[in-house]
């Protein structure tokens, strides 16, 4: 499993996109309150459906997955594709994520546990627990941020 | 068994005349080609190797590719092919009244043959010649045949498939894998070409002939489905889950509830599944009116959305605070695949939306079938709903395991319920920001009772955020969010809440409603007889449905007076609807009612006179102890007919009832008052008003079997009425 998570904490760093693709996210919106505002209708009065299509029109996702494809990350192809689907969970369901984090449980955090193939759930819970303040320092934290924290946290 | 590799029998005579022949230079081949599935050698050397036998041995016509789909054409004509069941299910033939098949399908892209929606025959061999087409003359195909510009028209390039394709608005986008990227550009286009291609684009009627007429693959064109082979491995198809989000009365077009349902990978983590639903697009942005009568008459085009099905349970469970079930069905890992190959045929391919029949139960119902076509899901008479179909799915024992996913005001509740008033207060002006935390962590409780609070604190605190109409900044949200999530982190104990579930959808009666009864109207006799299309009623046993809802529609009471010996109608409902959802301290919800329909009324002059009216009023209702409520809401009545001085009346007043339910028994006591101010119509003593005050015992003696007694009287414009009746209700 470390082997694994130092795999992933390795692409994070290949990847020269990194400061582009949060920013390309920031367009619709990343992180905490990300699901709240955009789909009910505070920010932009959007409900879900319009979300879905604001959020997934491509542009954040294709140039992402183009770009690491020739950086040379061509090793751990795999890694790089399961930190991406990590990334996005946990951009989606930041609220959601950090509320179990907190309380040490719930289903977002299976999810990513299963998505870095961590096996022990309960060991990861308390870990995260232990260190919320640590993963969410403030409330301009990114997904990106958090994942990298989480892997520095597990390996 | 003829259905086995019909291939291979055919070539068993040229095998054994080879044999014979020439058996150096042919045995190896021809044995490697019969059990090959896939292009293990070139196509062309197999025509001239058959040739050479046909013509040295059997003078036996040259057997090309042309041939060889002509002959699978006719093998598929002489075993009827096109009347095999899955063929209907694919295709979603149905039988009309006059017993002639149309495909439900609206949209000429999802047929080969001109007259494909009414022939299945046609629609076959059609279908069978186009998979076999060739990529480079599918290209020249499409600019001068109709039937490739189908295809090869509006929506299948990719660029396309990015901005309408809804099935794929998710999974396409993000899914451009490494390994497409990777490659070169030739291979890029080459595969959007053959993601054009029949044999990617409908892969389960691929597999329907290739398995039913032992269909030589290698005679397929070969093509790389790169879309394809992303989606599969996307959605990683292993298991198929039925969700139901609860009945929601607050947006019209949920009021039965929804159904959509989930293709879990192999991981089965529920948040990393997709939702399958069925949704007309356009009607969930258009007004009430627009969406009843759109959806009546077919005018909304429906199609299938995939999403992840973390965007689902957020939108159910936390903006429409609707309970989720989850019923995990039994479809193997082969009919799941089924379902997921069947879904991509599916994409972008309009059905017209009908509110009634064709709507997005029906259409998942159809989707099962496409897993396992001997099923029988979808056998509406007139109308499906969402709670409907997880009956029929449980009738049809395809149900596994249940899973209840609790809103999020009922997590509020919980919560709320397991700590002393006091806490609860202190955790609402925490949340509320008037106290400050402190308060809790560093107060006289239990660090059971800390937590229970904290969490409490939490919940109240996005619950209000979701729910509030006001402006709050995005900013200050997340900012208190990790403050206060910071402070529960500290405490590392966990508290499993116990949330109740409930009564489960799959527990309540059945849709169409059947009564007959008996009783005394003043000092006559009568019989009853009612039908009721759907759907609830307050009267009804709630189980399963809403407490204290009413969505009635399509409803007819007809009464013989025996005594009198004399037939009415005795009252007749367009649509009834009544909400009554109890407030508290987080939700401070209306009630509200509305009807359409008609009933037997009394008069100065007429003792019953038929009078149509349109009903409706708001109020509020509430929880008294578990089990009992309260409701008052006002009323406004309209009337119609010729009582009333220029046809028509208004009366003003209210309603109050109670409710009271014991397991399998509800007692409702309902009083009305409305007084027509105008003093239309005029009457001959008293006054121009109508009270009555009814109570009903219902008892339920089966889920789809209840026995009513009621009893109501009523003073209408001076006239005094009593009705006794024992009422049978059969649902099904």
């Amino acid at each position: 499993m470390k082997k694994l998570l130092s795999l992933v904490l390795l692409t994070v760093f290949c990847m020269p996109t990194l400061a582009q693709a949060g920013k390309l996210r920031d367009n619709v919106g990343c992180g905490l309150g990300t699901l709240l505002f955009e789909s009910v209708g505070k920010q932009d009065g959007g409900w879900l459906l319009q979300w879905i299509a604001s959020s997934t029109n491509g542009s954040f996702y294709s140039a992402f997955s183009m770009t690491t494809g020739t950086v040379g990350c061509r090793g751990s192809i795999s890694e790089v594709v399961k930190y991406e689907e990590v990334e996005i969970f946990i951009a989606e369901n930041m609220d959601d994520f950090a509320k179990d984090v907190a309380m040490g449980q719930g289903e977002t955090l299976n999810s990513v546990a299963t998505l870095l193939q961590i096996t022990d759930t309960e060991k990861f819970a308390s870990l995260l627990q232990d260190n919320f303040v640590v993963i969410f320092p403030n409330s301009d934290v990114t997904a990106d941020q958090v994942i990298v924290k989480i892997v520095e946290l597990n390996s | 068994m003829y259905k086995y590799h019909i291939n291979q029998l055919i070539y068993v005579p040229f095998i054994l005349l080879c044999l014979l022949v020439v058996p150096s230079y042919s045995f190896y081949n021809i044995f490697d080609h019969s059990v090959s599935t896939q292009q293990s050698f070139n196509n062309i050397n197999i025509f001239k190797l058959i040739t050479w036998c046909d013509t040295s041995e059997l003078n036996v016509k040259q057997f090309d590719l042309t041939e060889y789909i002509d002959y699978v054409v006719d093998l598929a004509n002489s075993e009827e092919l096109y009347n095999e069941r899955e063929w209907d299910v694919l295709m979603l033939y149905k039988e009309n009244a006059f017993i002639m098949k149309r495909s439900l399908v609206d949209d000429d892209k999802y047929f080969f043959a001109e007259n494909g929606k009414k022939n299945p025959k046609a629609e076959l061999e059609a279908t069978i010649r186009a998979l076999f087409t060739d990529r480079k003359q599918l290209d020249n195909f499409s600019e001068n045949n109709d039937f490739f510009d189908k295809i090869g028209n509006d929506n299948y390039s990719q660029n396309d498939l990015n901005d309408d394709n809804y099935l794929l608005n998710n999974i396409e986008n993000d899914s451009y894998s490494q390994n497409n990227i990777d490659s070169d550009n030739s291979y890029m286009q080459n595969s959007i070409a053959d993601d054009e291609h029949p044999l990617c684009r409908f892969p389960s009627r691929k597999r329907f002939i290739v398995e039913n007429l032992g269909v030589d693959e290698s005679f397929f064109p070969e093509v790389t489905c790169a879309s394809y082979d992303d989606y599969i491995e996307k959605l990683d198809p292993t298991s198929i889950t039925a969700v139901f989000p609860f009945l929601y009365l607050e947006n019209p077009a949920s009021i039965f509830g929804h159904v959509l349902i989930r293709i879990n990978g192999k991981d089965n983590e529920p948040l990393l599944g997709y939702g399958v639903s069925y949704t007309a697009i356009e009607a969930e942005n258009a007004n009430i009116f627009m969406q009843f009568f759109g959806g009546f008459t077919g005018y909304y085009s429906g199609y299938f959305t995939v999403n992840k099905f973390y965007v689902s349970t957020f939108k159910y469970s936390s903006v429409e605070k609707r309970d989720i079930w989850e019923y995990d069905l039994n479809f193997t890992k082969e009919e799941t695949r089924k379902i997921a190959d069947h879904l991509w045929e599916m994409q972008n391919i309009n059905i017209d939306y009908f509110f009634l029949d064709e709507n997005c139960s029906y259409h998942l119902l159809l989707l099962l079938e496409s897993g396992r076509p001997e099923l029988r899901l979808a056998n509406s008479l007139v109308i499906e709903i969402p709670s409907n179909t997880i009956r029929v799915i449980k009738d049809n024992n395809l149900i596994e395991d249940i899973h209840f996913r609790p809103s999020h005001q009922k997590i509020v509740y919980a919560i709320a319920s397991q700590l002393p008033s006091k806490a609860v207060k202190l955790a609402e002006s925490v949340a509320d920001n008037k106290t400050d935390i402190q308060e809790i962590t560093e107060g006289d409780y239990t660090d059971l009772e800390k937590i229970s609070m904290l969490d409490l604190t939490y919940e109240i605190y996005r619950y209000k955020i979701i729910d509030s109409d006001s402006d709050v900044n995005p900013y200050e949200y997340k900012d208190r969010t990790l403050y206060l999530l910071g402070e529960r982190s500290k405490f590392k104990l966990k508290n499993d809440y116990n949330i109740d579930e409930g009564t489960r959808p799959d527990q309540g009666h059945s849709l169409i409603r059947l009564t007959a009864g008996t009783g005394l109207y003043n000092k006559s006799v009568y019989t009853e007889l009612g039908f009721r299309l759907g759907f609830h009623s307050l009267e009804d046993i709630d189980i399963g449905f809403i407490p204290n809802s009413r969505v009635a529609f399509f409803e007819v009471n007809l009464r013989y007076n025996i005594t009198d010996n004399y037939f009415n109608v005795k009252d007749a409902t367009f649509l009834s609807f009544g909400s009554y959802s109890p407030i508290n301290s987080f939700r401070k919800g209306i009630s509200f009612k509305f009807d359409i329909g008609g009933e037997q009324r009394s008069y100065s002059n007429y003792s019953d006179y038929f009078t149509p009216y349109v009903s409706g009023g708001a109020g509020v209702t509430f929880l008294l102890d578990k089990n009992i409520y309260l409701f008052i809401v006002s009323d406004s009545d309209l009337s119609f007919g010729s009582p009333y001085e220029y046809y028509v009346g208004l009366g003003v007043g209210a309603n109050v009832g109670l409710s009271f339910t014991y397991d399998f028994i509800k007692l409702l006591i309902i009083g009305e008052y409305l007084i027509y101010p105008f003093n239309d119509p005029i009457p001959s003593n008293g006054y121009a008003q109508r009270t009555s005050g009814s109570i009903s015992l219902t008892g339920a003696i089966t889920r789809n079997n209840s026995l009513m007694l009621s009893y109501k009287y009523s003073y209408e414009f001076g006239k005094k009425n009593s009705d006794l009746e024992l009422q049978w209700s059969f649902f099904f």
